[in-house]
């Protein structure tokens, strides 16, 4: 059963079969969770958005046809899932920034970075990730669906619901972003 | 050729494979400054690609199952049918259960009249109905919400944190304790039920 396709899959688990449908969380459960961490920028929140997307397409299986991709689906679900999440959380942290600023001084100091002195590849894998972590959620998502993920400009497009000249402009806008910001740590040269 | 550098948008599609033009990947081959970019966008690329897996805290995959068969047991449960003496059953319960909600309601609002009337939004009020062991404390915060917010919006709050009877209560005083993530949430509702959040 695990060769079969997305949606030859999905007939099986609208029949019931549920072996068919945990085989599909399977195959797409890592990948969710890498993107929705780098769109909510937390483990226990993405695994949250990750569980609850499955929940989702689990029930409303009996209305899906097979039109789309599964995959770009299943990111499209998890995507609205997320950016609630974080509209959500921004909301919350505006609201408290304004109860904090009445209550106390204190403010929320970032994280210094550290530099390890390990092997110069495994220094930039560090720099790159955390510094990714640093855009904003749009250019995020857009690298990680290209570059981690794999995803091509139209399945990128379904995803993010935009068109293949706003995917190339975005992705492009993304790495000089991040280009620039690796510049400014000294990671690669101007 | 030199001082025309190629988009950035055109590079970065380069090395998603898109084929440029014989002008273009002579400029990239004897610009500096372009093919700089370009290997950087390669450094990315590369490093992006091979970013260590995010892994999850917990068995991710057992509660995904585990939601799942919750779900199917409940879609197993909403397949049954009810048969006609039971419907006529329900339907008599459902009209009792309209009655007294509707009896309540307008007992509700007829009491809700009398508070108005007799001002009970008013802080010391509420603070004498419901004596708090701490009150000098909320009384500050409602000092400093007031220099900011309207006295009945600020007044509802309150007051809304004293109706409450979650446990959250006595952290809303300690004024530390606003950092609480459970607390921000009822903070949060309860700025949400108040209209506080609109000023954003």
């Amino acid at each position: 059963m695990r060769s079969l396709e997305d949606w030859e899959l999905i007939a099986l688990a609208k029949q019931g079969n549920i072996e068919a449908y945990d085989i599909l969380v399977q195959r797409y459960k890592d990948k969710l969770l890498t993107y929705c961490y780098y769109l909510v920028k937390d483990i226990t929140t993405a695994e949250d958005v990750v569980q609850d997307t499955f929940i989702r397409v689990y029930r409303s299986l009996q209305t899906l046809k097979p039109s789309a991709q599964f995959k770009t689906l299943l990111f499209g679900i998890a995507r609205n899932l997320a950016l609630n999440h974080i509209r959500n959380e921004n909301r919350r942290k505006l609201f408290l920034t304004r109860w904090l600023e009445y209550f106390s001084n204190n403010k929320v100091h970032d994280h210094a970075n550290t530099t390890s002195e390990k092997a110069i590849q495994k220094e930039i894998a560090d720099v790159v990730e955390t510094t990714i972590l640093e855009l904003p959620s749009q250019y995020r998502e857009i690298l990680i669906l290209r570059e981690n993920l794999g995803l091509d400009y139209e399945q990128i497009s379904e995803v993010l619901s935009c068109n293949l000249g706003t995917v190339k402009s975005r992705l492009a806008r993304a790495r000089e972003l991040l280009r620039n910001k690796l510049v400014d740590k000294g990671v690669i040269e101007k | 050729m030199k001082d025309r550098h190629l988009p950035d948008e055109k590079i970065s599609a380069f090395i998603d494979g898109e084929i440029l033009p014989n002008s273009d990947r002579k400029h990239l081959e004897v610009c500096p400054l372009c093919s700089k970019k370009l290997e950087s966008y390669k450094l990315i690329s590369s490093t992006l690609s091979n970013l260590k897996p995010i892994s999850s805290k917990l068995a991710l995959t057992e509660k995904i199952k585990l939601a799942i068969s919750k779900e199917s047991t409940h879609t197993t449960s909403l397949s049954w049918t009810p048969n006609s003496s039971f419907l006529t059953y329900a339907l008599f319960t459902t009209l009792a259960i309209l009655l007294i909600i509707s009896s309540l309601y307008i007992f509700i609002l007829h009491q809700q009249n009398s508070i108005e009337k007799e001002g009970f939004l008013n802080l010391t009020n509420v603070s004498e109905n419901k004596p708090f062991s701490n009150y000098e404390s909320i009384s500050n915060l409602s000092d400093v919400l007031y220099t900011d917010y309207p006295e009945d919006t600020v007044a509802l709050l309150i007051a809304l944190a004293y109706e409450n009877e979650l446990d959250y209560k006595k952290e809303l005083l300690n004024l530390e304790g606003i950092t609480n993530v459970a607390l921000s949430d009822v903070v949060l509702s309860l700025g949400d039920e108040i209209g506080l959040l609109e000023e954003y």
